[in-house]
């Protein structure tokens, strides 16, 4: 339980610090029509920036199949486990 | 970027000729009665700030195709074919179109030479740490090109987006597969599979810029022909 608060949490201040928005509190089904300026380029800057942070690397299917910030929590779960 | 206000979009509209023409580059009211009640509706199914930011987009074809062939605004219908990219519907003719929207703004390009798709990216110039992404979709080629100017960083994104749409492949070939190559004033740009394209960048702001792309490209929907003042 608490590994999964703490990815939680790193993931919303990576979210955080990509969008510039101390603010920002991600949710599951939150997309990219759910938050300004998520477009193309911020989308591969949040998977670099996912990737630094967790130590991870994604494949390009991984990140086309992404449907919601909940689904890319899940990835990285599966991926650091 | 500055946000237009709640009633206004920022619009471009982009020819390719002879030479690539910015022919359209202005603010305008967002004029209810060019959308239909259907298209209203979809509207309100996004949020606010990307509710404009859409119209923009529907704006700057709907304007543009006015301009070049005075059709009717009210009657221009964006549609997409199964590959997802963009086309106009018009009095029964279908238009080749690209679309790109930001913040409220909007861009549209439309090719006049009938063997060339156009394809068009409005990126925004931010302040950002930019070495993580300079890393993961710049190869070393391009790398050095930005060297001196990591902030060409942006004109190069916005070149290889345009060429997805141009190929009209969207994302499903990664951006760092795309690869650019200047050749003087104009840019060439290269994937395995793709067909060459020409590609040049306008600065519309110190914030805006907008990448174009064109070359010899089959449409995907091969049963709506290429070009002008065509049959749907």
């Amino acid at each position: 339980m608490n590994s999964s608060v703490n990815l939680h949490d790193r993931l919303q201040t990576v979210f955080q610090t990509v969008f510039d928005d101390d603010n920002l509190i991600i949710f599951p089904d939150m997309t990219a029509n759910d938050v300004d300026g998520w477009d193309s380029m911020m989308h591969i800057n949040l998977i670099v920036s996912c990737e630094k942070e967790f130590g991870v690397k994604f494949a390009l299917s991984e990140i086309a199949d992404l449907q919601n910030v909940g689904e890319l929590e899940s990835l990285i779960t599966r991926k650091l486990n | 970027l500055r946000q237009q206000q709640s009633d206004q979009v920022h619009i471009f509209g982009v020819v390719l000729d002879s030479e690539v023409k910015l022919v359209i580059d202005e603010a305008l009211s967002i004029p209810e009665q060019w959308f239909t009640t259907s298209d209203r509706l979809a509207f309100n199914q996004f949020p606010p700030h990307r509710r404009n930011t859409r119209l923009a987009g529907q704006a700057a074809v709907k304007q543009l195709l006015h301009k070049i062939y005075a059709l009717p605004p009210q009657s221009t219908v964006i549609k997409h074919y199964p590959s997802g990219a963009p086309y106009a519907e018009v009095g029964g003719r279908c238009y080749d179109i690209s679309v790109s929207h930001l913040a409220g703004y909007g861009a549209a390009a439309l090719s006049l030479k009938p063997d060339d798709r156009v394809g068009i990216d409005l990126v925004q110039r931010r302040v950002m740490d930019l070495e993580g992404l300079i890393d993961k979709t710049l190869d070393s080629v391009e790398q050095g090109l930005i060297r001196d100017h990591k902030t060409d960083f942006f004109s190069l994104w916005a070149l290889k987006e345009a060429a997805l749409k141009t190929w009209q492949v969207g994302m499903r070939v990664p951006i760092w597969d795309v690869h650019v190559r200047t050749m003087g004033r104009l840019h060439q740009i290269e994937a395995d599979g793709f067909t060459p394209l020409c590609g040049t960048t306008i600065d519309l702001s110190s914030q805006l810029v907008l990448g174009v792309t064109w070359g010899a490209v089959a449409s995907a929907a091969r049963w709506v022909p290429r070009g002008l003042h065509m049959g749907c």
